[in-house]
C-alpha cells in the first residue's frame, strides 16, 4: 500500500502532470466559479484532450476541476448572493451577510481556509476507507438512503431558524416543485400542464439564484447603495482573521467536513445538498448559533465550506468501489478515464492502487494550491463590495440571467429564476426562510425514488431493517438535540434570573 | 490627378468591401450551413453509461466530416428510460438539422406500445444510423441457486430483476418473462446498470437485464451468470439465444425486443430537416464511423462499432410499429399479473388458510390468500379465510402456482 501511495505521488509529480493540474485548478477557478458553469461543462470540455494522454496526467488535468470547483464557487456567493454552483448556496446564508458588514475578506479568507482543511479531511478518510470501502458501500441499500435522506429533511427544522410552521410550508412548498416533470420511475408526467418547458421540472440553479439573488438586487436598488455601506477596514487584516477562524474552529470543521464525506458517499445526494446539512447541523451545534447564524456568522461560512470539498472525497468511495459514480460530474469523469485504460472497479482498489492514490494526492495538492491561490486574490475580490449600485446591479443581473441560463441553455430557465426571485422577494419580505424550499426541492425526488424501490423491495417492512432504525434513532437525535439544548438555556436562564 | 484621390480611396475601399461582402457570401455558401454553427448532441441518459460513450465519441469525431466544421457539444438528458430525451427530439429541438441525439433503441417498441409518457412520433424524427449492433443478456448473481434458463423457468422463488422503468431494456426483458409463466418480480427505480449490479452484490435483487457491453465487466468482477441472450450473438457468451427457448408467443415478443438491436445505439434528427442537410449528416455519421481515431478510441474503451444505414433502421421501427395488436397485448400484458382460473377440491390448509393446496394440471399447488385482497366465498356469502376447509370444491382465480389468489369460491 505504502509502494502505491508513493507511486501515485510521483506519477502526478512530474512536470507535465502538474502543469496539466495548475490548468485544471485555473480553470475551475476563473470559469467553473461563474454562476450556471459548472465543473462539468468544463470537464465535458477537456476530456478530448486528455485522450492524448498519459494515465496520470489526465488525472491530473480531469481531476483537478473537479477537485477544486467548491472552493472559487464561494466566491460570488458570498460577495453577490448568487450562488456560483450547487455546493454554495449555503455560503450566502452568513457570506452575503458578512460581506454586508464590510468584512468579505474575513468572509472569503474564511471559506477558502475551510475549503481546504476540509478537502485535506475527505482525501484523508478515503484513504482509511480503502480497505473497508465495499463493506461500507453494501451496507447500504435504498431503505438505508431513503431513511437517510429524512435525515436531510429533518434539517429543515434547524433551516427554519425562528419560524418553524413557515419553514415546513416551505419545504412542502419545495417537495411540490419537486414533483414538476416525468416521474423517473413511471415516466408519468407530472404537473406538466401539457407545458413541454415543465417535462424536464424546475432546475435548483435558476430556482437558487432567484431565490436568494434577486432579492437582493431589489433591496440594493430600494436602498442605493452598494453590497456594503459600511468602512472595509484593512483588508489584509480581515484576510488574517478568516484564516484564523477557520483554525480556531477546527473542530467544525472537522464535524462539517464528515457530514460532507457522509453526503459524498449516497449516490444522487451531491454537493447541493452537503452545504445544507452542514449548516444546519452547525447551527444546531454551535453554541449561540441560533441568533447568530444568517446575520454574518463566520462558523456558517466555515461549516459549509468545510463540507462541500470534504465531500469529494467522499463521493469517490462508491466510484472506485463499484464503479458507481457519486455524481454525475464524477460519471463523467470517469466515462471519459475510461479511454486512457482507467475503469472505476475492483481494480482500482487491487491492481490500479497507485492511480486511486494519485487521487487522493491531487485531492490534497488541488486544494492546497487553489486555497492559496484564492487567498492571494482575496483584496481585490473584497473591493467589489464597494462598486456603485448602478453599476454592481447590471453586472449582478447579468450573473443571474447568464447563470441560469447557462446551466441547461433554456430561456424558460431565465423567466424561471425571474418567477423565483419575485417569490423570493415575498418570501425574504414576510420572514419565510428560502433554504428549506431548496432542500425539499433537492430531496424530493430522491427520497421518493428511494422509498418506490424500498416498498417494492420490501413491503413497509423496509421500515424495520436495523440500518433503517440506526439511522432514524440519528434523526431523533437530530430533531430533540437542539430541544433538548433550547429548554435546557431556558431552564438556566430562569435560574439566574431567580 | 491629385483631386481623384480622395472619392478613388473611398471607391476603392468600397468595392473592396464589396468584393469581401461578394467573396465571404460565397465562402459561407461553399462552406454551408454549419459553419460557424454549434450541433447539440443530445444524450438519452446520464453521462457515463454506454449511451453517453456513443454520444460523445460521435460529438467528438462527426464534426470534421460536416462541411463547415461546426462545433458539437453534448447534452445529457436523462429520464424515463429514454421517453425524455425523445419527447424533447420530437417537439422541442430546433428543426434545422442543429440537434442531433442518441436515443434509447426500444423507441418504437415504447411507441407502439404506447407507454407511459411517450409523446414523441417517430415519423416526426429523421434516423442517422446506428453506431452498433447489440447483445441484451439476462444475469443474474452468484449467491442465488439458479445457474439455467431452466431453473429459472421452474423457479418456485419469486425472481427479483432490477429495472431502471418502463420504457428502458432492464424493464422490457423480466416483463417479458413474466408473460412468459416465469416467476419473476419488477424492481423499478434502480437507475444506471451499475446500480442494478450493486443492487445483486447486495441481495436487494437477484438478477438483471443490461447490454452486454455494460456488462461484460460485472460478470467477471462479481460472477454474475448470464442465462441468455437477445439480438447479436456473440462469442464469448456460451448461453442460449432466448429465442430457442420461449413459447410461440414469448418468441414472438423475443424477436420484438430484438429487432432493435440491431441498430442499438441509434441517432437521429428531428424532422424538417432539408433532404440535403439530412444526407450530409447521414454521410458524416457513416464517415466518423469508419474514422481511424474513433475505432482507436472505441477499441480503447472495449466498444464496439458497427455501423447500420439510416435506411435499415427505418425498416426496423416499421417491423415494430406494424407489430400485429395480439403480440403486442401479449407483451403488454406482461407488466400485469396475469391470472388463471381453475376449479378443484381443496387438499391441504396450511399458516390458518393463508395457504391453500389444490391440484392443479395433475400437481398439488398452492396459493397465497390474502386477507385483505383475496375474496373468499362459500356458497355465495363472503366469508374469512379460515372458513373454507379440506375438501370443500372451489373455483380458484390466481396468479400462477404460488401466486396470490384474487378470488375463491367454494362449495
Amino acid at each position: 500500500m505504502i509502494d502505491a501511495a508513493i507511486a501515485g505521488l510521483i506519477g502526478i509529480l512530474q512536470w507535465k502532470a502538474l502543469l496539466l493540474m495548475m490548468v485544471g485548478i485555473v480553470i475551475s477557478s476563473t470559469l467553473v466559479a461563474m454562476p450556471g458553469i459548472g465543473s462539468k461543462t468544463a470537464i465535458a470540455l477537456l476530456l478530448p484532450i486528455a485522450f492524448t494522454l498519459n494515465q496520470f496526467e489526465a488525472i491530473c488535468l480531469i481531476m483537478s476541476v473537479w477537485a477544486v470547483s467548491n472552493t472559487a464557487n464561494s466566491i460570488t456567493s458570498i460577495l453577490f448572493s448568487v450562488p456560483g454552483g450547487g455546493g454554495s448556496q449555503a455560503t450566502i446564508m452568513d457570506g452575503y451577510p458578512m460581506a454586508k458588514k464590510g468584512e468579505a475578506a474575513r468572509a472569503l479568507a474564511a471559506s477558502f481556509t475551510s475549503s481546504a482543511i476540509g478537502g485535506i479531511i475527505g482525501a484523508i478518510v478515503l484513504l482509511v476507507a480503502i480497505p473497508i470501502l465495499r463493506p461500507l458501500v453494501l451496507l447500504l441499500g435504498p431503505p438505508e438512503f431513503f431513511m437517510l435522506v429524512m435525515v436531510g429533511i429533518a434539517m429543515v427544522g434547524a433551516l427554519s431558524g425562528k419560524a418553524p410552521v413557515k419553514g415546513i410550508i416551505a419545504g412542502g412548498l419545495g417537495l411540490i416543485i419537486s414533483m414538476v416533470g416525468v416521474h423517473i420511475i413511471t415516466g408519468l408526467h407530472r404537473f406538466t400542464f401539457d407545458q413541454i418547458f415543465l417535462i424536464d421540472g424546475f432546475k435548483l440553479i435558476p430556482v437558487t439564484i432567484g431565490l436568494f439573488a434577486i432579492p437582493e438586487l431589489i433591496y440594493m436598488g430600494v436602498k442605493g447603495t452598494g453590497i456594503s455601506d459600511l468602512p472595509l477596514g484593512d483588508l489584509s487584516k480581515g484576510r488574517k482573521q478568516g484564516i484564523q477562524d477557520a483554525f480556531t474552529h477546527r473542530w467544525l470543521i472537522l464535524r462539517s467536513s464528515l457530514i460532507g464525506v457522509w453526503v459524498g458517499i449516497i449516490p444522487g445526494l451531491g454537493s447541493a445538498v452537503a452545504d445544507w446539512f452542514a449548516y444546519g447541523s452547525a447551527k444546531q451545534t454551535c453554541p449561540g448559533a441560533r441568533e447568530t447564524f444568517g446575520k454574518g456568522d463566520v462558523r456558517g461560512v466555515i461549516a459549509v465550506d468545510a463540507a462541500t470539498n470534504a465531500k469529494e472525497g467522499g463521493s469517490l468511495i462508491p466510484t472506485l468501489a463499484f464503479g458507481i459514480p457519486g455524481s454525475s460530474t464524477l460519471a463523467l469523469i470517469f466515462g471519459g478515464l475510461i479511454i486512457v485504460g482507467i475503469t472505476p472497479g475492483r481494480d482500482m482498489l487491487t491492481k490500479d492502487l497507485h492511480l486511486t492514490f494519485s487521487m487522493i494526492w491531487l485531492l490534497i495538492i488541488g486544494t492546497i494550491i487553489t486555497s492559496i491561490l484564492c487567498l492571494t486574490f482575496t483584496r481585490q475580490l473584497a473591493m467589489a463590495t464597494k462598486l456603485r449600485p448602478t453599476l454592481m446591479i447590471p453586472v449582478i443581473l447579468a450573473m443571474a440571467v447568464i447563470g441560469s441560463f447557462a446551466a441547461s441553455s433554456r430561456f424558460e430557465d431565465v423567466l424561471i429564476m425571474f418567477a423565483f426571485g419575485t417569490i423570493g422577494y415575498f418570501m425574504r419580505a414576510g420572514g419565510w426562510p428560502r433554504p428549506p424550499l431548496l432542500l425539499g426541492l433537492v430531496l424530493g425526488p430522491i427520497a421518493e425514488r428511494h422509498m418506490w424501490t424500498s416498498v417494492q423491495l420490501h413491503g413497509v417492512d423496509f421500515l424495520w431493517r436495523p440500518g433503517v432504525l440506526i439511522i432514524f434513532a440519528l434523526l431523533v437525535v437530530c430533531v430533540a438535540y437542539p430541544m433538548f439544548q433550547d429548554r435546557n438555556s431556558k431552564l438556566r436562564a430562569q435560574e439566574t434570573e431567580s | 490627378m491629385k483631386k481623384f484621390t480622395g472619392p478613388l480611396a473611398l471607391g476603392s475601399l468600397l468595392a473592396g468591401v464589396a468584393a469581401w461582402g461578394i467573396a465571404d457570401t460565397q465562402a459561407v455558401n461553399a462552406q454551408g450551413f454549419y459553419k460557424g454553427k454549434t450541433i447539440k448532441m443530445v444524450v438519452r441518459s446520464a453521462p457515463g453509461g454506454g449511451y453517453d460513450f456513443y454520444g460523445r465519441l460521435l460529438a467528438r469525431h462527426m464534426a470534421k466530416y460536416i462541411p463547415g466544421n461546426p462545433n458539437m457539444i453534448v447534452i445529457n438528458m436523462p429520464g424515463a428510460g429514454g421517453i425524455v430525451a425523445a419527447n424533447y427530439m420530437a417537439s422541442r429541438a430546433k428543426k434545422n438539422g442543429t440537434e442531433i441525439a442518441i436515443l434509447t433503441r426500444e423507441l418504437a417498441l415504447a411507441q407502439r406500445t404506447k407507454e407511459i409518457g411517450v409523446r414523441y412520433d417517430l415519423e416526426k424524427l429523421s434516423a442517422l444510423g446506428s453506431a452498433a449492433s447489440s447483445t441484451f443478456l439476462v444475469v443474474l448473481g452468484k449467491n442465488q441457486p439458479i445457474r439455467t434458463y431452466q431453473q429459472l423457468k421452474d423457479s418456485k422463488k419469486t425472481v427479483l430483476f432490477g429495472a431502471t422503468g418502463p420504457g428502458s431494456g432492464s424493464y422490457q426483458y423480466p416483463s417479458l418473462l413474466k408473460k412468459d409463466g416465469f416467476n419473476v418480480k419488477i424492481i423499478t427505480g434502480i437507475i444506471g446498470g451499475s446500480a442494478r449490479f450493486l443492487a445483486i452484490e447486495r441481495g436487494d435483487t437477484h438478477g438483471t437485464a443490461n447490454s452486454y457491453e455494460s456488462t461484460r465487466k460485472a460478470i467477471k468482477e462479481l460472477g454474475l451468470i448470464p442465462i441468455f441472450y437477445n439480438g447479436a450473438p456473440h462469442k464469448a457468451l456460451p448461453v442460449p439465444h432466448m429465442s430457442t427457448l420461449l413459447s410461440k408467443e414469448g418468441k414472438q415478443l423475443a424477436a420484438l425486443l430484438g429487432a432493435p438491436l440491431a441498430a442499438g445505439r441509434p441517432f437521429y434528427t428531428t424532422s424538417g430537416v432539408p433532404a440535403d442537410r439530412l444526407k450530409l449528416l447521414r454521410d458524416a455519421f457513416k464517415a466518423a464511423l469508419h474514422d481511424k481515431e474513433l475505432l482507436k478510441e472505441a477499441k480503447r474503451a472495449k466498444r464496439n462499432v458497427a455501423w447500420t444505414a439510416a435506411g435499415v433502421m427505418e425498416k426496423v421501427n416499421q417491423e415494430i410499429l406494424g407489430a400485429s395488436d395480439a403480440v403486442i397485448s401479449a407483451y403488454k400484458s406482461g407488466a400485469k399479473k396475469v391470472y388463471v382460473k381453475h376449479t378443484a377440491p381443496v387438499t391441504k390448509i396450511k399458516k390458518k388458510g393463508k395457504r391453500i393446496y389444490f391440484t392443479y394440471k395433475g400437481k398439488e399447488i398452492k396459493v397465497k390468500v390474502s386477507g385483505k385482497r383475496t375474496k373468499v366465498q362459500v356458497n355465495g356469502k363472503k366469508v374469512k379465510r379460515k372458513a373454507i376447509k379440506i375438501g370443500m370444491t372451489c373455483k380458484f382465480k390466481f396468479a400462477g402456482p404460488g401466486g396470490e389468489a384474487k378470488y375463491i369460491k367454494c362449495k
